[in-house]
C-alpha cells in the first residue's frame, strides 16, 4: 500500500472517529511535510462538515437555534438607559417643551395621568430582566460562570442567583450545588461543563463531566431534561447521577424513574430505581438497563482508562507505565495557584460501584524527584443519593525520596478528611466527616505551586493490602 | 453570480441594526437570521474537531449584540461579524488545547494549522461552497447519493452501509472519500466559473 492509499485509509478512519491514538499518530506523522497530503486533508474535512451541515439544515432547526441565540441576550442596563432616552422626545407632545414645563402648565390629574403614562411606557420599554434561575448554595474550589451576554465571571460565592448561563468547575476537586426555585437541586463536580436554562422547563446541558441531581416532582409534560453528548435524560422527580463525555453518557438512577434517549440511533430506554444504563455513541450495542451491581470494596487503577487528567509516561524496559502530574492554574485570577494534578476516575467504564469500607486503605506506587508536601484526594458519592464531598490527606515527602528510589506508601482511609470540614458541620448527613460508607468516584494526588515531578504507576484500595516494605534504616544498622 | 446572503448591503439589515441600538432587542432577531447559515458553514468549515459550533455561534452573536455600540453604521456588518466569531472561535480553542488529551484525541495538529490558515479567507467563500454544494449534490446520480444520504442524513453504521449496498466496509469507506473528492471539485469548479476565489 503506499503513502496516499496508507493516508486516505487513516483519514477516513479518523473522519468516521475510528482512529486510534496510534493512527492519529501515524497520520500525523504521514502528513508531516507534505503540504499536498495536507490540502487533501483539511479539503475533505470542510467538504465533510459542510456536508454535515446541509444534512442537519431544516427550518425548525434554524428556528431552535435563533430563538436559542436570542434568549441569550443579556436585558443590559445601557440598553434600557439608550431605549428610554430615545423614547422621551417622542413621548413629549410638544417639541421643544419639557416634561417639567409642559406638567406646569397642566391641571394636576392631567399632569398625574400623564406621569402615569410615562412610567407604564418606561417600564413597558425596558427588556425584560433575565429571570434568575438557580442559586449557587455550596461551592469549593475554582468555578467559573459564563452568563447572558457571554460575560466570564472567574469567582462566584455562595448565595449568588444565577440566570441562564454556563458553568465550569475547573479542576478536580472543584464542585458547586445549584438550588433551582423548586427546591431541586443539582451538583457538577470535578471538570465539568454544565449550561442551565429555563424556559419552558428546565434544562441542562452537560457537555462533559459529571453531575448529581435531586429532582422534584416536575409539572406534567414538563420533565427536567439533561442533554449530554450521547443522551436525552427526561427527568420528572428523582435522585440520579449522570457522567458525561464525548462518546458515552452513565447514568445511575437511584429514586423515580428516567427516559433515557440514545442519540446514535433513538433508541429509548426507561430507568427505574436502582438501576442503571450507558448511552454511548456505538448503536450496536444494546441501550441495556440492568440493576445496579452490588458495590465491590476494592478497585485497582487501569491508568490509560481511568486517565482523567495528568501526562502520559509510557513505560520502557523495567519502568512501567505512569502518569506525571500536570500543571492545572487555580485560584483566582489576583492570586492564582498552579496545581500539579493527576487525577484518575474510578467510576468511569465500571459498571460496578466501588465502596470505601472501614479500614480499607490505598496503596500508591510511583516516583517523585523532590521533597515537598503531596495532597492525595478522593471524590465521593452516596449510595443512594449524589455528590457527598471531596477527602483529602497530605503527607510529607523527605529527601529519601529523591533518589530513583521507588515512590511505594499506603494511605489509611480513616486518614482522609473532609476537604470542606465548615460544610461538615453544617451538613454533616449530606456531607459526612468520613469517607467510609460512601462510593468512590475519582482520586487524585496533586502538588501545590511546586511541582515535584510526581509520577503515579498504580493505585490500589483494598481493606486487605499487605504491608508496603519500609526501607531499612541506615542508622539502626 | 448566485447572491450572497453574507451581503450587509440591505436595508432591512440596517433597519433592525438601528432599531436594536434604539434598544429593541427582537429586532436582533433579524440579525441572526441573517447570518446564522453564512456563520455556521463558515465555523464548521474552520473549527477543528471537538468545537461545539453552534455555541460559539451563539457566543458571537451576543458578542455582537452587547457591543453593537461599537459598529459604525455604513461598514460591513458581516465582516465585523465575522471578526468576533473568529475571536470566538480562537478563545474555544485555545481552551480546548489546554484539556488534557485533546490532541491525542481528536486533533492532529497539521489539521488544526491548515484550518487556522484558511480561516483568513473570506467568510463568504464558504457560504458560496454550501450554495454550490447543494446544486452539485443535486447533480450526483441516486447511486452514488444514497452513499452521502446514509452517511450524513440517517447515519447509519458504515456496515450497515456496507449491507445495503453489498460492498465490504472499506469499499465503502473509500466510497465516501472519492464522493468527497469529487464533491470538492464540483464546487471549486463552479467557483472558478463564475469567477469567486476559491
Amino acid at each position: 500500500m503506499n503513502s496516499d492509499e496508507r493516508f486516505t485509509e487513516l483519514w477516513n478512519d479518523y473522519l468516521e472517529g475510528e482512529l486510534d491514538e496510534s493512527g492519529i499518530a501515524e497520520l500525523q506523522a504521514l502528513v508531516a511535510g507534505d503540504d499536498r497530503l495536507i490540502q487533501m486533508a483539511a479539503d475533505s474535512y470542510q467538504m465533510h462538515r459542510l456536508l454535515g451541515l446541509i444534512a442537519q439544515d431544516s427550518t425548525s432547526r434554524q428556528d431552535g437555534f435563533i430563538s436559542e441565540t436570542v434568549a441569550r441576550l443579556p436585558a443590559d442596563d445601557d440598553h434600557f438607559v439608550d431605549g428610554v432616552m430615545q423614547q422621551l422626545p417622542h413621548a413629549a407632545p410638544c417639541k421643544g417643551t419639557t416634561a417639567r414645563k409642559l406638567l406646569a402648565k397642566w391641571p394636576l390629574t392631567i399632569a398625574a395621568a400623564a406621569v402615569v403614562a410615562l412610567i407604564a411606557s418606561i417600564v413597558s420599554l425596558r427588556p425584560k430582566a433575565q429571570p434568575e434561575i438557580v442559586r449557587i448554595t455550596e461551592l469549593n474550589g475554582s468555578v467559573r460562570w459564563t452568563g447572558g451576554g457571554g460575560r466570564v465571571v472567574p469567582a462566584l460565592d455562595v448565595g449568588r442567583s444565577l440566570p441562564g448561563g454556563t458553568l465550569e468547575p475547573l479542576s478536580a476537586d472543584s464542585w458547586a450545588e445549584l438550588t433551582f426555585r423548586d427546591g431541586s437541586t443539582v451538583t457538577v463536580s470535578g471538570q465539568s461543563v454544565l449550561t442551565i436554562s429555563e424556559y419552558r422547563q428546565k434544562e441542562l446541558h452537560l457537555r462533559a463531566g459529571n453531575l448529581s441531581a435531586s429532582v422534584m416532582p416536575q409539572p406534567d409534560g414538563q420533565p427536567m431534561l439533561i442533554h449530554t453528548p450521547t443522551a436525552r435524560l427526561e427527568v420528572l422527580g428523582t435522585q440520579l447521577n449522570v457522567e458525561a463525555e464525548l462518546s458515552s453518557t452513565m447514568l445511575s438512577v437511584n429514586t423515580g424513574r428516567v427516559r433515557v434517549t440514545r442519540l446514535a440511533d433513538g433508541s429509548v430506554a426507561e430507568v427505574p430505581a436502582e438501576h442503571q444504563v450507558v448511552a454511548s455513541v456505538d448503536r450496536h450495542t444494546e441501550l441495556k438497563v440492568i440493576r445496579r451491581p452490588r458495590p465491590v470494596d476494592a478497585w485497582q487503577s487501569d491508568l490509560p482508562t481511568d486517565r482523567l487528567y495528568g501526562k502520559w509516561l509510557p513505560g520502557s524496559g523495567d519502568s512501567s507505565d505512569g502518569l506525571r502530574t500536570a500543571p492545572l492554574l487555580w485560584g483566582s485570577p489576583e492570586e492564582p495557584i498552579t496545581l500539579y494534578v493527576v487525577a484518575l476516575s474510578v467510576s468511569r467504564n465500571r459498571p460496578t460501584p466501588v465502596l470505601l469500607t472501614s479500614g480499607a486503605k490505598f496503596r500508591i506506587r510511583g516516583r517523585i524527584e523532590s521533597a515537598g508536601k503531596v495532597y492525595f484526594g478522593l471524590t465521593t458519592k452516596h449510595v443512594k443519593g449524589g455528590f457527598a464531598g471531596k477527602f483529602v490527606v497530605e503527607r510529607h515527602f523527605e529527601l529519601a525520596h529523591e533518589t530513583d528510589e521507588p515512590l511505594d506508601i499506603e494511605l489509611r482511609l480513616d486518614d482522609f478528611h473532609p476537604q470542606e470540614q465548615l460544610l461538615t458541620k453544617k451538613y454533616p448527613e449530606g456531607f459526612p466527616a468520613s469517607p467510609v460508607g460512601l462510593e468512590l468516584f475519582d482520586w487524585w494526588c496533586c502538588t501545590v505551586n511546586e511541582d515535584a515531578g510526581l509520577e503515579i504507576t498504580q493505585v490500589e484500595l483494598d481493606a486487605g493490602i499487605v504491608e508496603p516494605k519500609v526501607p531499612p534504616d541506615p542508622k539502626q544498622m | 453570480m448566485m447572491t450572497r446572503k453574507v451581503s450587509s448591503n440591505d436595508s432591512p439589515l440596517d433597519d433592525a441594526i438601528r432599531s436594536v441600538r434604539n434598544g429593541n432587542t427582537a429586532a436582533f432577531e433579524v440579525v441572526v437570521r441573517q447570518f446564522e447559515r453564512p456563520l455556521r458553514a463558515w465555523l464548521a468549515t474552520h473549527a477543528p474537531p471537538g468545537v461545539d459550533v453552534d455555541e460559539v455561534a451563539q457566543r458571537s452573536f451576543v458578542a455582537a449584540f452587547t457591543r453593537l455600540s461599537d459598529y459604525e453604521p455604513g461598514t460591513n456588518f458581516a465582516a465585523w461579524l465575522f471578526t468576533i466569531a473568529r475571536f470566538h472561535l480562537k478563545t474555544e480553542v485555545s481552551r480546548l488545547r489546554r484539556v488534557a488529551d485533546y490532541h491525542v484525541r481528536y486533533a492532529p495538529d497539521l489539521l488544526h494549522r491548515e484550518l487556522e490558515r484558511r480561516s483568513s479567507e473570506p467568510p463568504e467563500i464558504q457560504q458560496a461552497r454550501l450554495d454550490h454544494l447543494q446544486i452539485c449534490l443535486g447533480q450526483l446520480g441516486e447511486h452514488l447519493h444514497r452513499f452521502i444520504r446514509w452517511r450524513y442524513v440517517e447515519e447509519i453504521p458504515l456496515d450497515e452501509m456496507a449491507a445495503r449496498s453489498g460492498r465490504s466496509v472499506a469499499a465503502v469507506k473509500k466510497q465516501l472519500w472519492q464522493l468527497r473528492r469529487k464533491l470538492h471539485e464540483c464546487v471549486q469548479a463552479r467557483m472558478a466559473a463564475e469567477g469567486e476565489p476559491s
